[in-house]
């Protein structure tokens, strides 16, 4: 666990989209005012992801990232609830600021593959290749 | 004789906004050329023989509001044209060609057929092909129905804000285009999450379609499977699809579309003739690309090169077959769904319309041979319509369904993946900019150029939000031009949001972009604000 400071509002974004029940995509953009304060080493340029659900804050997951790496795939503790993302940084003082939160999002539940109408979609039918069927 | 069970059949015809009128060619509008002469085409002149004979067609077809616009844009009319004249003297050319050889002959004149019947409805309906779809949906012969603005994958829509201008969006188009209000919402790709509800609801919608895990893992897990109506704790009824059904006709691997006789795809005359014969009817870079005429049938498991030519007549035969063995297997399907949960069961059927004509050459023949055999051998099935069945249906079950897509794996894999993420802090960040932009002027007195502004930073944003880029990135097909596409819809929003906050719009700039990304004529940029007109 990491200690928290204040949210610090800003024009800086974090958005967390679902992919699949298994994971989910979190991207981020910093302003320029911000990039120079990691620039200038106000931040180190390790950054945490932490995924919690919206209903039980107990469910988290942590992942670290580059400052730079504007993305990150996380697996969610547990399926079919609804997350947001917050990204933190430490500080020069040591402790962690929340700099973005994202959006809330929900995840799907894994159905049985072979419950899985899916994949006889469009995504199939147009990879057909050039090869003999 | 009285139906054991309903057949509801979704074809959801779909392309990607594309219109490109600083440019005399440009290679991917000729998928919009494609789509009209072997898909829709095909497809209105199966209607309107059915009707024509008597035999009601009975199905849904779901138009998206930027296929509609495509429909209607005077300039890619002009280019549709001179796309079927071009394949039409060319036709002409083969057919003295091929003059000796009867088998390549035959085939040649079922394009010389198919070629002329689009010049000819085209002429028909003076390059509107919205006006038989109209006339036959007034006339109760179909229905049709709409989808997101510019089919963008809804859950993937961080911003509420976002997901409610898409909605609303493509409600508004609908009015303006059929002259009604929409009923029926394709989510794209049967991409749901619990939030769509709301604004399904706000813009006037009644049902959508979903994939059937959503469905069959909802909260209530029903009884009946994906073989009723369900109804959404707001009052959205559901229909979700089939699988059975959708596999038999949808997969290459496993369906009818695969058969031997059938026409094969990826042998293409562009590829195959002399160069300097075909150079005059290839793009302005001269590069080999598809022309349309395909000679060559499935074959079987052989080289490209060895596919044998295409026999139409052998080809109808196995359409019949397959009409016969489509229907064979859904009686059988409904009697065993009577027999066990003792109910007249529904199966849904949802496909991308330009599966019929233009991958599966023999689909729309597919299509008229399945409706006309429901008559011919007195089946006990009838095709219904979404409102049809909901009209006469007993009341739906309650259920939350699942977060879903018919996608590949079920989700949301081929939208969200290390081929196409880096799309998504463009997309997303500059929904955010037009969000904030309009909850500031949304109660201003605009000037002219200022609202024309806005209103085109907004469709520029619904047009960068269009699942069809990142899906495109992920199977690898023309990347670049998707990427292109965000790249530049993204940057145009931003322009323009920019020169309205520094009150400086560039019209000439504006006039452009409106010329050029024409659709939603009637877009107020408001649909963006947090606290909106509804």
């Amino acid at each position: 666990m990491t200690n928290e400071t204040a949210f610090i509002p800003s024009n800086d974004k974090a958005y967390l989209l679902p992919k699949n029940p298994a994971e989910v995509f979190i991207c981020w953009t910093w302003s320029s005012a911000r990039a120079e304060a990691f620039t200038a080493q106000l931040f180190e340029p390790q950054i945490l992801v932490r995924l919690t659900a919206v209903d039980d804050k107990a469910l988290l997951s942590e992942a670290a990232a580059d400052w730079r790496a504007g993305k990150l795939y996380m697996k969610p503790p547990a399926e079919g609830r609804t997350y947001t993302a917050a990204v933190y940084a430490r500080n020069r003082d040591g402790s962690q600021e929340k700099l973005l939160e994202s959006n809330a999002a929900a995840t799907p539940v894994s159905a049985p593959r072979q419950a899985l109408s899916a994949g006889y979609s469009s995504a199939e039918f147009f990879r057909k290749d050039a090869t003999p069927i | 004789m009285s139906s054991k069970g309903s057949l509801l059949f979704l074809l959801h015809a779909h392309l990607p906004y594309v219109n490109h009128p600083e440019q005399d060619d440009f290679l991917e509008e000729n998928w919009f050329f494609e789509g009209v002469v072997e898909t829709y085409i095909p497809l209105i002149s199966v209607l309107d023989r059915l009707v024509r004979d008597g035999i009601r067609p009975g199905i849904a077809i779901s138009i998206s509001p930027t296929l509609g616009a495509m429909l209607e844009n005077e300039h890619l009319e002009k280019k549709l044209n001179r796309y079927i004249n071009a394949r039409l003297e060319l036709i002409e050319k083969e057919l003295v060609r091929t003059e000796s050889d009867p088998v390549l002959s035959k085939t040649v004149r079922l394009y010389a057929r198919l070629y002329g019947e689009a010049a000819e409805i085209i002429h028909k309906y003076s390059g509107d092909l919205i006006t038989p779809l109209k006339q036959l949906q007034h006339a109760g012969h179909i229905e049709i129905i709409t989808t997101s603005a510019t089919h963008s994958i809804l859950p993937l829509l961080a911003h509420p804000e976002a997901l409610r201008a898409q909605i609303a969006a493509s409600a508004e188009d609908y009015f303006d285009r059929f002259n009604r209000k929409a009923s029926g919402f394709w989510l794209p790709e049967c991409a749901y999450d619990a939030r769509l509800q709301t604004y399904l609801k706000l813009s006037g919608f009644k049902y959508i379609f979903t994939e059937s895990h959503a469905v069959n893992f909802s909260d209530a897990a029903p009884k009946n499977g994906v073989y009723a109506s369900y109804r959404t704790p707001n009052g959205l009824n559901l229909f979700a699809r089939d699988a059975d059904s959708s596999k038999e006709v949808w997969s290459a691997k496993f369906g009818y579309p695969g058969a031997p006789a059938y026409r094969e795809f990826y042998r293409d005359l562009g590829y195959d003739a002399d160069y300097e014969y075909i150079k005059p009817y290839l793009g302005a870079d001269g590069t080999r690309r598809s022309l349309g005429l395909k000679y060559h049938s499935i074959t079987g498991a052989v080289d490209l090169s060895e596919k044998l030519y295409y026999d139409s007549d052998e080809a109808l035969a196995t359409v019949e077959l397959h009409a016969a063995d489509f229907l064979a297997r859904r009686m059988k399907q409904i009697d065993e769904l009577h027999a066990a949960k003792g109910v007249r069961p529904v199966i849904v059927g949802c496909y991308d319309a330009e599966l019929f004509g233009h991958w599966w050459f023999e689909g729309p023949a597919f299509l008229e041979s399945v409706i006309r055999k429901i008559r011919q051998d007195r089946l006990p099935i009838q095709f219904v319509t979404p409102e049809e069945y909901l009209n006469s249906s007993p009341e739906p079950v309650e259920i939350n369904p699942q977060v879903s897509s018919w996608g590949e794996n079920g989700y949301f894999d081929p939208w969200v993946n290390e081929s196409n993420d880096f799309i998504y802090p463009k997309v997303l960040a500059v929904t955010d900019r037009m969000i904030e932009t309009a909850n500031r002027f949304r109660n201003q007195d605009l000037s002219t150029a200022t609202l024309r502004a806005l209103n085109q930073a907004a469709r520029e944003v619904l047009l960068a939000q269009s699942s069809d880029w990142p899906f495109l990135m992920y199977i690898g097909s023309h990347s670049q031009y998707a990427a292109g596409r965000v790249d530049e819809h993204a940057a145009n929003a931003s322009r323009l949001l920019s020169e309205v906050l520094e009150k400086r719009v560039d019209e000439k700039n504006l006039g452009d972009l409106e010329k050029k990304n024409s659709l939603f004529p009637r877009l107020d940029f408001r649909l963006f604000a947090s606290v909106s007109k509804f």
